[in-house]
């Protein structure tokens, strides 16, 4: 992390007088107020998305519950970018929702422009509402009722007792969740591409490929890591001083009647199905139509994408445990090695892996220029174990910002008690913190799996010769134009994330322990 | 307020969690719901906050129904204050926000005000502006108190507070909550495993047990007169031994007669009660028992002792009367009460 750090700064120093005019006069200018709208903006609206549907899965009951309880998570197994063909493809001029408004009000009839910084910032809400709804769904499943009888005791309503008790005591949970989303809206290119909206990243490759500056690149993106450090940093703020430990056991669900049941599962439904059922279908209707493409290449695609996606998994988690161990133990040391290797999130992957490829590049040439000519010369640039290298740089925030807030619920006086029986180390982790951190470490599997999963410019350029995956495969189809014959690897994608999907929400079900008290 | 419930029931997934329970708590009375762990004691207290229907029965307060198999009033709109057993303090608010929660309704002048005279009742004045991972665990139970009082609600209802304190804060605090509570005028109903926070605190005790009230009295009359096995055994220490009943009514055993007020069943042969206070050491006393095990309590040891038959009876003994293990000492009965049960007969609880 530090490496790629220093190399996007140093992008600074070869910034020749042209190109820091660009960046200044040009491209910051024109860039950065969309980026800050979408970064305010899609947040804010995945925020209540994510919030009420959390809500109203986890402490109420009401017709189809659990059903839109898992259904609501996913939208995390589809690309950003392949909900943004979707969208387009149904919502743009030419499209069967616009052609038919027309031949139903004439020709004067049009939506507001779906490929406009409105259109990206619900899309990008509807792609990533999910990191909000788990994480405040744990959150309420465990206290929410609670917070309710706290708040009728008092005398609120139930709608108060949710604004005043049940939110804030949620807020570590909602807050971490906002965060994802805020870094993944900063660093994502594929949508917002695709909706030509220009944001920081848009400019750091039109910087690279058009210019073909990559000091210039490499500027933008520090830039990104600035605004991303910020949100990080305030959100760090606020958590603090405010001790925390979970408030009691989760009672009864409160079941809804009526309009309020039939309202709640219509609302769900509909999140569910714009975000997730229906561009999942219109997915599996174009791959059907270019159902020829398949061939054997692409069980080798999904194998690709799969041994990736298991290795991060694996690596990540380490690495998010061995963090959260010396954040215990190290103090402000432990504190800032933590944020420094969790700021790459915010780097947007292509980036990231110049930042890393520059570097690992200069160093192979070394080696291979040192050795003798007839040793096989070494490609560290373009390795597995670089490849990893950028996703462990990258997802770090992803494995440890939940096992952070399990970390949470771990409270003093349980490590103390566990100290007083004589268990240290290896040993204390093992019984205490492993088995109370359980479904944080599933959480954290899952996101990173699907991250890597759908992960497309890192694995790209970094990626071994002939490594292609099911996100390269949709990549080379789109940069041709063929938007409907991308879904055949799409769907692939798709289908492969939806597995750690359903594992997550059979083994993690947090209903399923307290239905019964 | 007076809280009544009448012939409550409630079950859970077609399991009965409380039987027809029964109880009036009079305006003003601090009463007390004892049982061991899963009786129904907090499910009672959930119906009574409206936060769970019942099933059968009627609940009311201050003469209104609150619930019966028509109605229920929610929660929020019954005024009744409810103390969580593990506090439930808001983390992000200062200790004057957490009290003030509840008082949505006033000004801000009036709320201030409110939140300042309810912070010094439980002496707290000085943390107004603390937050609760500031406190320590009394303080935070006299915020919750605090919070709870504060809106004035007509009865409160305390679910284990105490259960998670040391013992001499929770010996402390448990008078400090009677005074404050009675020093508002305050009805309100504490749900405990704990007997001595139950005498300590509460005019009227009812012991349950497997969904049923078993006794509802004073805290004297339910140690010196229960009304069945399970509360003989439940509150207090004591042992049963079997005596006969002659012509007259009265009660012999192997102590010989037993004198005092005849409390129980009228049976020929029956199991009385001896508490550790009816029995006493005297060594001038022909009647002789071993001791099998003594527990030293400062003032007073607890002697178990052996009688010529094998049953053992229990006598707290002034503590320099410090005997040692399998001596024979001299006791003799000074008996009160006679509480008498039918023998053999098991009672349910």
């Amino acid at each position: 992390m530090c490496m790629a750090l220093a190399s996007v700064l140093l992008g600074w120093l070869n910034l020749d007088a042209e190109s820091a005019g660009y960046v200044w006069g040009t491209a910051l200018p024109r860039v950065l107020p969309t980026t800050l709208i979408l970064a305010v903006v899609v947040p804010a609206l995945a925020g209540v998305l994510g919030v009420a549907a959390a809500w109203l899965v986890a402490v109420h009951e009401f017709p189809g519950r659990r059903l839109l309880e898992a259904l609501l998570i996913v939208p995390l197994a589809i690309p950003a970018y392949l909900l943004a063909t979707v969208y387009i493809g149904w919502l743009d001029y030419a499209g069967p929702i616009q052609t038919l408004l027309r031949a139903w009000f004439g020709q004067g009839a049009a939506l507001p422009p779906i490929r406009s910084t409105g259109g990206a910032a619900i899309t990008l809400a509807l792609a990533l509402y999910p990191y909000v709804y788990l994480l405040a769904r744990g959150a309420f499943a465990t206290q929410g009722q609670r917070a309710l009888e706290v708040g009728q005791s008092l005398g609120m309503s139930r709608w108060q007792g949710f604004w005043r008790v049940g939110l804030p005591l949620a807020r570590p949970w909602i807050a971490g969740g906002l965060l994802l989303v805020m870094m993944e809206t900063l660093a994502d290119f594929g949508a917002v591409a695709a909706f030509n909206v220009d944001t920081l990243t848009v400019s750091i490759y039109q910087a690279w490929f058009a210019l073909f500056s990559l000091p210039t690149a490499l500027s933008l993106a520090s830039v990104l890591v600035l605004v991303a450090a910020v949100v990080a940093a305030a959100e760090r703020r606020t958590r603090r001083q405010r001790g925390y430990t979970a408030a009691g056991q989760q009672a009864r669900r409160v079941h809804l009647h009526g309009a309020g049941a039939w309202g709640a599962t219509v609302a769900l439904g509909t999140l569910a199905t714009v975000a997730a059922l229906a561009p999942i279908t219109q997915l599996l209707v174009w791959a059907a139509q270019h159902a020829s493409d398949f061939d054997t290449r692409y069980w080798a695609f999904a194998s690709h994408s799969l041994s990736l996606s298991a290795m991060a998994v694996g690596l990540l988690l380490a690495g998010a445990l061995a963090l959260a161990g010396l954040q215990n133990r190290a103090g402000r040391a432990g504190h800032l090695l933590a944020r420094i290797a969790q700021s790459g999130y915010a780097v947007p992957g292509a980036v990231l892996a110049v930042a890393l490829f520059t570097p690992l590049a200069g160093l192979s040439n070394a080696f291979n220029a040192a050795t003798p000519a007839d040793w096989a010369p070494i490609l560290l640039h373009t390795s597995l174990a670089t490849v990893l290298l950028a996703y462990a740089t990258r997802f770090m925030t992803v494995a440890s910002q939940p096992i952070e807030a399990g970390q949470l619920r771990i409270t003093p006086a349980l490590r103390d008690a566990a100290r007083s029986l004589g268990l240290q180390g290896s040993r204390l982790w093992a019984t205490v913190h492993l088995p109370l951190l359980r479904p944080a470490i599933l959480g954290a599997a899952l996101l990173v799996f699907i991250d890597v999963m759908k992960e497309l410019p890192m694995t790209l350029m970094t990626r071994p010769y002939g490594w292609d995956t099911l996100a390269v495969r949709v990549f080379e189809m789109t940069a041709e134009g063929e938007w409907e014959r991308a879904a055949v690897p799409g769907i692939g994608i798709v289908l492969l994330g939806l597995l750690p999907v359903a594992w997550l929400m059979r083994s993690s079900d947090p209903s399923g322990a307290t239905d019964a008290a | 307020m007076r809280l009544e419930l009448d012939g409550v029931e409630k079950s859970f997934d077609g399991k009965t969690v409380l039987s027809g329970v029964t109880l009036t708590v009079a305006d003003g009375e601090l009463a007390c719901l004892l049982g061991p762990s899963g009786c129904g004691k907090t499910t009672a207290l959930r119906l009574l906050a409206g936060f769970e229907q019942i099933d059968a029965g009627s609940i009311r307060g201050g003469g209104q129904i609150l619930a019966d198999t028509q109605t229920h009033v929610p929660a929020q709109r019954r005024n009744i204050g409810m103390v969580f057993q593990e506090h439930a303090l808001l983390p992000h608010l200062s200790v004057a926000a957490n009290v003030a929660l509840g008082l949505r309704s006033m000004d801000a002048k009036a709320r201030a005000e409110r939140v300042d005279e309810t912070l010094s009742l439980v002496g707290l004045t000085a943390w107004r502006d603390r937050y609760p991972a500031q406190l320590s665990g009394g303080q935070s139970q006299r915020v919750a108190l605090a919070r709870s009082l504060a809106p004035r609600p007509k009865a409160l209802l305390l679910d284990e507070p105490f259960s998670n304190l040391d013992v001499t804060l929770k010996e402390h605090l448990l008078y400090e909550v009677r005074d404050i509570l009675r020093q508002a005028g305050m009805t309100a109903l504490l749900v405990t495993h704990d007997q001595h926070e139950a005498f300590a605190l509460a005019d009227k005790v009812g012991v349950i047990n497997a969904g049923a009230i078993q006794q509802w009295a004073t805290p004297y009359d339910l140690y010196h007169r229960p009304a069945n096995r399970f509360v003989a055994g439940f509150v207090g220490e004591g042992v049963l031994l079997a005596g006969q009943r002659d012509a007259d009514g009265r009660v012999t055993t192997e102590l010989g007669l037993l004198r005092g007020e005849q409390v129980g069943t009228e049976d020929k042969e029956v199991d009385v009660l001896l508490r550790p206070d009816d029995i006493i050491h005297d060594d001038a006393s022909p009647l002789c028992a071993t001791v099998v095990r003594k527990a030293f309590r400062g003032a007073q040891i607890l002697y178990t002792l052996e009688l010529a038959s094998g049953a053992r009876v229990l006598s707290l003994v002034p503590s320099h009367h410090n005997h040692r293990m399998h001596e024979p000492i001299g006791i003799r009965l000074a008996t009160d009460h006679v509480v008498a049960f039918a023998r053999h007969r098991v009672e349910r609880g």
